[in-house]
């Protein structure tokens, strides 16, 4: 597609996680560039929503590396080759360059739809109030809940909670956008909205990892569909190619357990 | 029965100086050795939240220090036993042209030090109430650990925190008759030094009692209306425009603005 370009946003290489004897990540390397929909599928317990956990830091990984638009996250290498955690506040402003959308939506309960939003602009990146509320109604406005400004999460339906928080990510101004099993938590009327909104994010040429099990989703919008299984990148390419002729015998069997 | 009524209702009802002053010094010390032990207690559940030990031990050899000794030894031990070992003398000290003499700094420290032991695992519990989701929502938000204490995690676990708070401080009210042991004149030694001279002992005795049935059942009321306000759970306020679950004022003061 035109908007595409040959810039690599996120960069992982060789990533991997260990709960202590249990190793869940056997080295995944996965890199994405500006512009483009890589949507990871894969059994539960491939590895696929703790790899992207792993991107922007909320996991700790035992090796391998992670850059975002060029800059290496949260570990720095010692001459032996081991890793050590940057400090804390390093970390939290490389996050700022990844907007993170999760299973649960994580909505801040105690604060309005609109305050979800320009909490983090204001808190974290110093925006001016008036400034953060303007962006927070069009973000709400481009979600199809400018109407929701002042409700609470608790009287926002699941699509709509998950919609304030897709809004509440974007006001970071992400470089790329992490989307974590979004639907898998929504009562089945509710799922169409959010993927809606987000091939609508897509369209607009946002930078996204998306972990989903809707794989209608992943055949209209991703650009590129990765197969993990068993904590291995096993298969990977456009998705009219894993839909249609699945190399791997892992990815046949998983396929026509799921379609 | 020895009882004068006469005397019973004059006391009850128009108390005299000294026992006005002793309900005063009551109040005063319980709230702010209240705010002291907040603020010990928030401090120290932070501290205790930290995987470093450096941190995490003090706070725990605090709580057991002061959880497993009786509060009357901890007052007559920081009052009357460290400046008998020549380690700290309290002193009277000029404070905005007051006076306040060294007994009521004791009393105020060793009562907020004890509550602070209290409060700060009633904060810890109330921290560990917050769901993880909060933290790694923040997190992926780009906010650093203060950040996300302050404006995510506390403002969700005062709502847990203040049911506990509102009886701790119930205890505290009723034990600040301890603190009567190093002389502070606060309601029962006010009451004991009037019995010494009126020799109605029943009767002062069954004011004093009816005095600090009334503080706490005040308090049981303030605490109710707290509890209704911020209390609550994650059910929504009622659904007018602007409604909050938190007064503007204490918003504002929760995220520091």
């Amino acid at each position: 597609m035109a908007h595409k370009s040959e810039e690599l946003i996120i960069e992982a290489l060789d990533i991997h996680k260990s709960f202590g004897d249990l190793e869940i990540l056997k080295g995944i390397s996965l890199q994405v560039r500006r512009g483009e929909v890589v949507v990871l599928i894969g059994a539960s317990g491939s590895g696929k929503t703790t790899f992207i956990r792993c991107i922007n830091l909320l996991e700790d990984i035992q090796g391998g590396r992670i850059r975002v638009n060029g800059r290496s996250m949260g570990y720095r290498e010692r001459a032996d080759g081991s890793l050590v955690r940057d400090s804390e506040r390093n970390i939290a402003r490389q996050r700022r360059d990844i907007g993170m959308v999760f299973q649960r939506f994580n909505l801040f309960p105690h604060m309005t739809a609109l305050e979800n939003i320009i909490e983090a602009p204001i808190q974290v990146l110093g925006v001016p109030r008036a400034e953060a509320l303007e962006q927070a109604r069009a973000l709400l406005a481009r979600v199809g809940l400018a109407d929701k400004a002042m409700h609470y999460p608790s009287m926002l339906s699941g699509g709509q909670q998950q919609r304030v928080a897709i809004a509440r990510a974007l006001a970071m101004k992400p470089q790329a956008m992490l989307f974590d099993e979004p639907t898998s938590a929504l009562d089945p009327e509710t799922v169409g909205e959010v993927l809606q909104v987000m091939k609508q994010l897509a369209d607009d040429g946002m930078t996204m990892v998306v972990v989903t099990h809707e794989m209608g989703f992943a055949r209209e919008v991703a650009d590129r569909v990765v197969v993990l299984d068993q904590g291995e990148l096993i298969e990977q390419g456009p998705p009219e190619q894993i839909f249609s002729r699945p190399t791997h015998p892992r990815t046949q069997a998983f396929l026509s357990r799921v379609l | 029965m020895n009882f004068n009524w006469d005397v019973f209702w004059q006391y009850l009802l128009q108390p005299s100086g000294v026992y006005l002053t002793g309900l005063w010094l009551t109040c005063l010390i319980s709230v702010l050795a209240m705010a002291l032990g907040c603020v010990l207690g928030l401090a120290a559940a932070l501290m205790r939240l930290s995987r470093n030990p450096l941190l995490n031990l003090p706070v725990r050899f605090y709580v057991w220090l002061m959880r497993g000794t009786p509060l009357l030894v901890q007052i007559v031990f920081l009052y009357t036993a460290l400046a008998a070992g020549g380690i700290f003398r309290f002193e009277d000290v000029e404070l905005l042209g007051l006076v306040v003499p060294g007994n009521i700094q004791a009393a105020i420290i060793a009562l907020g030090l004890n509550e602070g032991a209290y409060m700060a695992e009633i904060i810890r519990a109330g921290i560990g109430a917050v769901d993880k989701g909060q933290y790694e929502a923040g997190r992926s938000l780009g906010m650093t650990f203060a950040k996300l204490m302050r404006r995510i995690v506390l403002p969700q676990a005062f709502r847990v925190i203040v049911p506990p708070l509102g009886n701790e401080f119930n205890v505290m009210l009723k034990n600040t008759t301890l603190v009567s042991v190093i002389g502070v004149q606060e309601l029962l030694l006010s009451t004991q030094m009037v019995t010494s001279a009126t020799f109605r002992v029943f009767e002062l005795y069954l004011v004093v009692a009816i005095y600090f049935l009334l503080l706490t059942t005040l308090w049981g009321f303030f605490q109710r209306w707290l509890e209704a306000r911020f209390g609550q759970s994650d059910r929504p306020a009622p659904p007018a425009a602007g409604s909050r679950m938190f007064g503007r004022g204490t918003l504002k003061l929760l995220r520091g603005r």
